[in-house]
């Protein structure tokens, strides 16, 4: 698994693309994962295996932000069963803390899950203007 | 040794700062006090949560918690013992918030006086720090001046201190 993450804008799915030498074919857009309830009644994220990238990552756990297990259960699926899969995400704790509890949810909520995506990724870059930073 | 640990909400900056002040205290066989100066008020859901989720993070860490929202030159540490301060953006909004009369100049002044005190008194200070500066939005006059301040605060900090290292997600990345 791959992380790249940055502020919003600076081209993250352009290098991400260009750099694996990959088309816009293989990516989903993190708000249009839909969930499916298993036989046991449960919740989960799908995601065909035809993606390789998932881009606007941070847009899939801002829409699920008020079922934090069910994105859990997504990032474990991911670490588990996808180490092909490259996640583009927004960065969204580095402002004021929101007056709005949602907000404020959401964004510690969004840091957790990609600290344990990050934790589990063999490599994380974070993009400015473009240019890779490698992390990790 | 002081360090400066810095990072957005949620990247894990807390439990990188409270490893690395155990680490630096001499791991699990410590001699000497390790002090947890809390600054966060205990009032709201939001700030109950956060200090809910940050002591089951310290559980078995061997803290001794000392919560100090403000003047942070009285809290009377023990000389050589290892502190971690959580967090200044917290500590600044109190210093400044809570007294209308306040001039922001006297926060600085105020705040770097005790943070150099805590630096002498201490082996090992671990400083914890919030990026607040990245989301671009114009707040209102006191919201901008409370942003400048922690923005002039952290600078001291890293002025002073040995190292500072950024958590990304999980990851520390040393800047200076």
């Amino acid at each position: 698994m791959e992380v790249y993450a940055g502020g919003r804008s600076q081209g993250k799915l352009e290098y991400v693309l260009k750099k694996k030498e990959l088309g816009r074919d293989v990516v989903v857009d993190g708000s249009n994962l839909k969930t499916v309830c298993g036989s046991d009644g449960q919740l989960s994220i799908e995601l065909d295996n035809k993606y390789l990238v998932i881009d606007h990552f941070h847009e899939l756990t801002r829409h699920y932000a008020d079922m934090p297990e069910v994105l859990y259960g997504f990032a474990e699926k991911l670490v588990n069963e996808r180490d092909d899969i490259i996640i583009i995400s927004d960065q969204a704790g580095g402002g004021i803390v929101p007056l709005d509890m949602e907000d404020v949810e959401w964004r510690e909520l969004h840091g957790r899950i990609m600290c344990k995506l990050v934790r589990n990724a063999c490599h994380f870059e974070r993009i400015i203007c473009g240019i890779g930073q490698v992390i990790k | 040794m002081m360090v400066t640990v810095i990072g957005e909400s949620g990247s894990g900056k807390s439990e990188y700062a409270e490893n690395l002040i155990m680490e630096l205290a001499g791991g699990s066989t410590h001699s000497e006090k390790m002090y947890y100066i809390a600054t966060m008020k205990p009032f709201g859901k939001y700030a109950k949560e956060r200090i809910k989720r940050h002591l089951e993070l310290r559980k078995g860490k061997d803290f001794t918690t000392i919560e100090c929202y403000k003047n942070i030159e009285n809290c009377g540490l023990k000389k050589g013992s290892n502190a971690l301060l959580e967090c200044m953006s917290n500590l600044i909004a109190n210093e400044l918030f809570d007294n209308n009369n306040i001039d922001k100049e006297d926060v600085y002044y105020k705040v770097c006086a005790g943070i150099d005190k805590l630096n002498d008194t201490v082996a090992n200070l671990v400083v914890v720090t919030n990026d607040v500066f990245e989301d671009g939005i114009i707040y209102d006059k006191e919201t901008m001046e409370y942003i400048e301040l922690l923005g002039r605060v952290n600078r001291y900090l890293v002025g002073i201190s040995t190292r500072v290292t950024e958590v990304i997600y999980s990851c520390p990345l040393t800047i200076s």
